[in-house]
Order: C-alpha cells, then structure tokens, then sequence
C-alpha cells in the first residue's frame, strides 16, 4: 500500500471533527425565496384586483 | 376540530377587525373625489377589500357581538364613502368595460347593500360581452362577482379555470411571489371565498393540497405575512381543507397588540396614517383567513 | 470552530469536490483513472482519504452505474479511510447517526462489489441504527428531507436496507423537500434530494412532480459545483437521461 507508508498512521482530531460536519452538511441557513420584485409584478399591481397584495415594499428586499 | 387552530383563528380575526374599525376614518376618500379616481389603488382598492372582510363576517356569521358590529359599521362607512353605490355607478357609467365597479358592488350586494342603477347598467355590460382584458384569476373575480349579483348567463369556469396559472398545475417550483397572488385568487374565486369548496375541480384541489404546505413554509421563511395569510386562507377553501397548527400560532405570533399584522418582516412605520396604509392589506387578509378558518372549523 | 477545524473543513471539501469531478469524469466517457491513483496524486493524503470518507459510497457509482470494474488497489483505498478516519462509536447524536448510515453504504456496497468482505475496518453488517431514528418523523417533512439530503449516497442502487425502504414509502415528503429546497434556491441540497427522486421513481414510485423537469432545473440553476454535478449525473442515470 504506497497510501500507508506515504502519510501518518491517522487523521488529527480537527480533521476528524470536520468530517463528521461535512457527513451532515446542514442546508443553507438563509432562504433566497422569491420576494417582490418590479419585474415580476408588471402592470399587475396597476389597480390589482382585490386582496391581490399589499401596497408594495419601497425597494425590492433581499434576504 | 383543531381547538389551538380555531382559538388562534378568533383571535387573530377579532383583533384584526377591531383595528381596521379603530382606524377606519385614515382610509376614506378625499373630500373631492370623482368617480375618475386619480389613484384608485390609494383609497378605493383597501376600500372595496374592507367590503369583502365585512361581507364574509356577516355571511359566516361567527364573529363576536362586538366584531359582527364592527363589520357591520365598517361596511356602512364604505357604502357611504361610495355615496351608496352612486360613485361605483358615475364610474361604471364612464368607464363602462371597467371591472372594478362589479368586483366592488358584489360584495355590498351580498351584504344587502344594492344600487339598482348600477345592476342594470352591468347586466348590460355582461350583455354585451364587453370587458376590458385582464388577466385570467381576474377574469374569475369577474366570473364570481357576476355569480354573486346575479346578473349573465353563467360562466365557463373550467374554460376560465384552464388559463390561470393554477390551472395549468404547473411544476409547484415555477412560482414567484406575484404569482403566488394569482394562485391564491384562482382559488378564492373559484370557491367563492370559501363558500363552494366543491367548485375546486378535483385535480387542481389535490395539487394545490399537494404544495401548499411547501408554499407556506418557504414564504413564512423569509416573512411574508400577507402572501402566507393569502396561502392560509386558500387551505381553508380546500375541499378537504389544510390547517396546521403551527402556522396560524405563528401567524398570531407576529400580530401586534393593537391588532395590526405586518405584511413582512420589515419595521412598521411610526406614523399613523402610513402604518395604515402599509398595513391595511395584511390585517384586511388575516381577519379575512381567522373568519374563514373558525367558520370552516366550526361546521366541520 | 478552531481556525485548524476550518482549515480542516474546507481542505477535505475542497478534496471531496475534486474527487467528485474525477468521478464525474466516468460519466462524461473519459477514463476513470481509479480512486488509488488518485489519492496518490495528491499533496495530502490524509486529506485525501478524507475525502473517498465523505464521498463515500459514491466512489462506487462508476461501478455500480456504469460497470467500470473495480481494483484491488481501490478497495484499499477505501479501507484505508475507515483506517485513518475511525468509524463512529455509538452512535448518540444526528451528526453520528448520519456518519454511521453514509459508512455503512460504503461498506456495504463495497461488500457488494469486491463480493468479499473488504478490510478487517470496515466491517459493518448490521445496519446502525432505525430509519426513523436518524430521519425523524414524515409528517415533520422539512427537517425530514434535509436528513434525507444528508443521506444521498445511500440513494445509490444496490445500498437498499431500512433508509431505502423508509423514504420509498414517502414520496410526498420527499417531493414536498426538493421542491423546497428549489424554491428557497438551496440546490446543493435541491440535488441531493433530486437522487433521491429519481431512485424512487427509477423503482416506480409515483411522484407528484416530474423528476426529468426537476433535474434539470438544478442543472440550469444550480452552477458548477463537482458535487452537485455528480449527484445530477446519478440522478440522471437512474432517470435513464443521457449526460448533460
């Protein structure tokens, strides 16, 4: 085996740590979720029909 | 029944209604508005929506004492603020392939308030066929709207049904917020607001079974209370209708003290009279969902 | 985190996603030059074994997918990383209980592949744990399926075992969790989860989505990651569409 004769006979302690993080890799901690955007709404938002949607944000808000 | 549900559905309604009611005075028109609007969506548009909570309080019928009142003062205070169906008639006259006029009036009609000039210049606009082009979940408002008055010959629902977003059931991830909106009006038309759950034809009620949870939990995410109070109101319109706990605690979780529900997760604004209006439409839809949402519970 | 423990981190990712395109490598039709020669081409060879840990069992998806034949000299590869990084002991939180399940695909497909037991190290017959244990419940189906998009190198065939059979019974969850994980733009996990898919419905279970359409709105969306592209190209294979 060149693989065991080439390199220390285990993984230090921090190595071991983060592979276990990397096993259970958790999701991405923040939503990119579609938000208002004026591109999106159109003339939609032009005497919308009722309930369509609130008087819409000042700027496009991103998460 | 879901007694956590149905508590959190009361309270959030009852204490929605109190504040639009509270506050009702900052949404009425300017001394001299005409029938022209400059700026409909400024005071007439939250205007004809406190039509719709107050006829869907009265129509179910499961407010308190002091709400039912509330609604019903609500609903006197617009019908004079369109000088008791004189403005939607000025403007239906000038404008006659407008649809506002009829999106507005159904609701008052339903609640007893009807102007007869106006049904009979719109039994003459559905008549001639003449609308001006909107897009398809908007031409079902039309579609409800004429069903509620009674005036036409009847709609084709599945032919309206069929060029809406949902009625394509597209893949549930080819969706964005606006569109989100359109979805959730195909089913409030569809049904009525809840009345005619069995009018959701059956493939589209088992997609939008399918995906809404997956709808709610992204949008509740990043705190947009209005579109999640619209999703929330749709599982209420379902023919086997959704209701998980969790949402509507944290629905009332975000609920001021006073009543108010923000509409996402940026600040409220000090000023009163731009609180109002930033924040009529999210508690407009949340009292509307608490109303449904305890009624549905309530007769099932 | 310790700066060593970051520093750990990224090496064994930035190595994991190195070894990922070399696989992905066989799927695009160029030679597969073998896990062994691989790791013997890198600068740090703990690092290195670190990474055929974490890839897994998918080191074996040429093989498993595309019939590469396997050599000796991989198989002590992969004994080597249960070697250098020791398995799990008990396993008493989410983090083990995930390490465990990924170890115990490895072994049991490189069981399956070298049709001997391999080394003495990696030896795991009985699965670790319950399904339910390491998934929790369906109903909760958000955190169910990033636990399942944590799994995705049992969404291999040939793994099967109790994983397999539980999120075969949940079609819905796991549709419900990749059309999430699209929509809030996570396709690193949208395309673990998109595996998943695609081996159920490889194995005829009904979707309420489309599982082509899925894929390939992660391929269009979800960038150059090795190990992303890697889980399409499995998930693709099992779809039986042909490689990007």
């Amino acid at each position: 085996m060149s693989v065991q004769t080439a390199v220390r006979s285990v993984a230090t302690p921090e190595q071991q740590v983060a592979l276990g993080r990397l096993m259970a890799e958790p999701e991405t901690s923040v939503s990119d979720a579609p938000l208002y955007s004026p591109q999106a709404a159109g003339l939609a938002l032009l005497l919308a029909l009722l309930l369509v949607s609130p008087s819409v944000p000042e700027e496009p808000k991103k998460k | 029944m879901s007694t956590a549900v149905a508590h959190a559905a009361h309270e959030i309604s009852s204490r929605a209604i109190t504040w639009l009611h509270a506050n009702r005075h900052l949404g009425g028109f300017p001394s001299e508005t005409t029938a022209d609007l400059g700026d409909p969506d400024s005071v007439y548009k939250p205007l004809s929506e406190t039509v719709l909570l107050s006829s869907l309080v009265l129509r179910e019928g499961v407010a308190g004492p002091g709400e039912a009142q509330h609604a019903r003062e609500l609903l006197d205070f617009a019908w004079q603020q369109v000088r008791e169906g004189d403005l939607l008639y000025e403007r239906q006259l000038r404008h006659s392939v407008l649809t506002d006029p009829l999106e507005t009036y159904a609701h008052f009609a339903r609640s007893g308030k009807r102007h007869e000039g106006l049904e009979e210049l719109l039994a003459h606009s559905a008549a001639l066929g003449a609308l001006t082009e909107v897009m398809p979940n908007r031409r079902l408002a039309v579609a409800n709207a004429r069903r509620i008055v009674g005036i036409g010959d009847g709609e084709d629902w599945a032919e309206l049904t069929r060029v809406t977003w949902l009625g394509a059931t597209p893949q549930p991830w080819a969706i964005d917020w606006m569109t989100g909106y359109c979805l959730t009006h195909t089913v409030f038309h569809l049904t009525d607001w809840g009345a005619r759950p069995e009018d959701m034809p059956e493939d589209l009620a088992d997609y939008v079974a399918t995906w809404l949870p997956v709808w709610i939990d992204i949008w509740s995410e990043v705190e947009q209370w209005d579109l999640v109070a619209e999703l929330l109101i749709v599982g209420v319109c379902l023919p086997e209708p959704l209701f998980q706990e969790a949402d509507w605690k944290r629905l009332a979780g975000v609920q001021h003290a006073d009543g108010l529900v923000p509409r996402d997760g940026a600040p409220v604004d000090d000023d009163p009279l731009q609180r109002f209006s930033d924040q009529q439409h999210p508690t407009i839809v949340a009292a509307i969902a608490g109303t449904l949402a305890l009624s549905r519970l309530l007769s099932t | 985190m310790t700066t060593d423990g970051r520093i750990a981190q990224l090496s064994i990712a930035d190595a994991a996603a190195t070894l990922a395109g070399r696989i992905l490598d066989a799927f695009h039709g160029d030679e597969f030059t073998g896990l062994a020669d691989h790791v013997d081409s890198c600068a740090d060879q703990v690092v290195a074994l670190g990474a055929v840990r974490l890839v897994g069992a998918d080191v074996f998806a040429p093989h498993l997918l595309l019939s590469r034949p396997l050599a000796g000299r991989d198989v002590a590869v992969v004994a080597d990383s249960f070697a250098y990084f020791p398995a799990v002991g008990e396993p008493d939180t989410h983090e083990r209980r995930v390490t465990a399940w990924r170890d115990w695909a490895t072994a049991t497909v490189l069981t399956r592949l070298a049709g001997t037991g391999p080394d003495e190290a990696v030896v795991f017959a009985p699965p670790p744990d319950t399904a339910s244990a390491v998934l929790g419940p369906a109903d909760a189906w958000q955190q169910w399926s990033v636990h399942v998009a944590q799994l995705s190198p049992l969404a291999l065939p040939e793994v099967g075992g109790p994983v397999v059979e539980a999120v075969g019974r949940e079609g819905k969850a796991l549709a419900r969790g990749a059309v999430r994980a699209v929509l809030r733009r996570d396709y690193v996990n949208a395309a673990r989860l998109a595996r998943w898919v695609a081996l159920l419905s490889h194995s005829g279970t009904r979707l309420p989505l489309d599982p082509v359409l899925l894929v390939e709105q992660i391929r269009l969306h979800g960038g150059t990651g090795p190990r992303l592209l890697l889980d399409l190209a499995v998930a693709r294979h099992q779809l039986g569409i042909e490689p990007a």
